[in-house]
């Protein structure tokens, strides 16, 4: 409760230009921001360049925010700002989306928040996960991708989710149950790659 | 191999893992799950599917991404220099004010002091009569005659003591009352800048505590 009062008094100080207070919700909704946008891009440097875009939006359209989720609000400006990385990136194909090293080999992609006493069998296994998350990620359309990401991955609920896309509640539980369809079909592509506990076969026992 | 799954079924089975289904619809899912082996493989498929993205590892943040006056596009240089501006503007007029608090003081003492601070007035009652002595010699020049015959002088000794006499007592008032010092013009009108001053320094420094918040 105090959090929220809290948080609408920085974003009245915000739209009141005070920067500082903007700058303490910078903290509160960057990790947030940056992994959404990670997992929407597919690439680190993009994904920087898109949440530092849509944190500078962010600010200077504060006055649009009239109430509600502040967080949803944010993370609509945080998904457009993506989009328009992606589609910058299908108009000039220039970089790759997977991280690859010289000898065309999958770089390792360890820059994940560890968990204290995981050990290094646990990190590559989490590792092999990541890579595969995310080139599946990578195949789904964009707004397919958000839903996935926003719902699956962030943990967000529907209601939220249906206000940063700006569509109706049906409409995200359609999307989000084709994308889980494909994203298990695109994992089980990676089986052989993946620990035990995280293959996906065709055939489950009923 | 499973037998693909029908959007619809797949809408359900994906609601219902979240339980976004209402009861009617969530019970009459049930219901086919129990009868419907296909249906059950594909809901548990889905299940572990949303169990390993639930998994998907939380990357570390790169870097801070607060934003810089620079990016948020206020201008820093001028709301800085306005804010130095308005603050040297209200130290320089609050030490014009102790300055001239200190003057008035030392000549004409705390105004609370009372009968105390009669010895300090003499200056200010010189140059106050000075202009009188110097407009009317004649007034002065009579009263010498007159302590002169109170003391039994003859005329042309008297004569050479009244000279003697306006030219001592004249020298210094007429040197003062020329060439008025800044110390005097201070002296004058010391209410009149205390007042200027002091509100100069509180409009100034308010200016530059409002800057400083913008």
């Amino acid at each position: 409760m105090s959090e929220a009062i809290n948080e609408a008094a920085l974003i009245q100080a915000a739209q009141a230009g005070d920067l500082d207070a903007f700058n303490r919700l910078v903290i509160s909704y960057q990790t947030v921001a940056y992994n959404v946008a990670y997992r929407l891009v597919g690439d680190d440097a993009t994904a920087q360049d898109a949440t530092q875009d849509a944190f500078i939006s962010a600010y200077r359209s504060l006055g649009s925010f009239k109430g509600g989720s502040f967080k949803a609000w944010l993370l609509r400006i945080v998904t457009n700002a993506c989009y328009d990385e992606l589609r910058r990136q299908k108009r000039r194909p220039q970089l790759p989306l997977e991280p690859v090293t010289p000898d065309g080999e999958d770089a390792p992609d360890q820059d994940w928040m560890a968990d204290p006493g995981e050990s290094p069998e646990d990190l590559a296994e989490r590792a092999e996960l990541n890579t595969a998350i995310q080139r599946c990620l990578n195949q789904l359309d964009d707004e397919f991708r958000t839903a996935v990401v926003l719902i699956d991955v962030q943990g967000m609920e529907y209601g939220e989710v249906a206000e940063i896309l700006k569509r109706p509640l049906g409409t995200v539980k359609s999307r989000l149950a084709r994308a889980r369809s494909r994203m298990q079909d695109c994992l089980r592509g990676f089986a052989e790659l993946l620990p035990e506990q995280f293959r996906l076969t065709g055939e489950e026992t009923p | 191999m499973t037998a693909p799954t029908a959007p619809r079924d797949l809408e359900l089975l994906s609601a219902h893992l979240d339980g976004q289904l209402t009861p009617g619809e969530a019970e009459a899912l049930l219901a086919r799950l129990e009868r419907e082996p296909a249906l059950t493989a594909a809901f548990k498929q889905l299940q572990r599917t949303r169990t390993l993205l639930r998994r998907a590892p939380q990357r570390r943040l790169p870097r801070s991404f607060m934003l810089t006056p620079a990016m948020a596009g206020k201008p820093q240089r001028s709301g800085l220099g306005a804010w130095s501006g308005f603050n040297f503007a209200s130290a320089l007029a609050a030490l014009a004010l102790i300055l001239v608090l200190v003057t008035d003081f030392s000549f004409n003492g705390l105004p609370s002091l009372g009968a105390g601070a009669a010895p300090a007035q003499e200056p200010m009652l010189m140059l106050a009569e000075a202009p009188v002595e110097e407009s009317s010699p004649a007034e002065a020049t009579g009263a010498a005659d007159s302590q002169l015959a109170d003391e039994g002088l003859d005329g042309a000794e008297s004569d050479m003591l009244r000279v003697e006499s306006t030219a001592a007592d004249e020298a210094p008032m007429l040197k003062e009352a020329t060439a008025p010092t800044l110390t005097q013009w201070v002296l004058q009108n010391a209410r009149t800048l205390e007042t200027l001053l002091a509100s100069l320094a509180i409009i100034a420094g308010l200016l530059a505590w409002h800057q400083r918040r913008r």
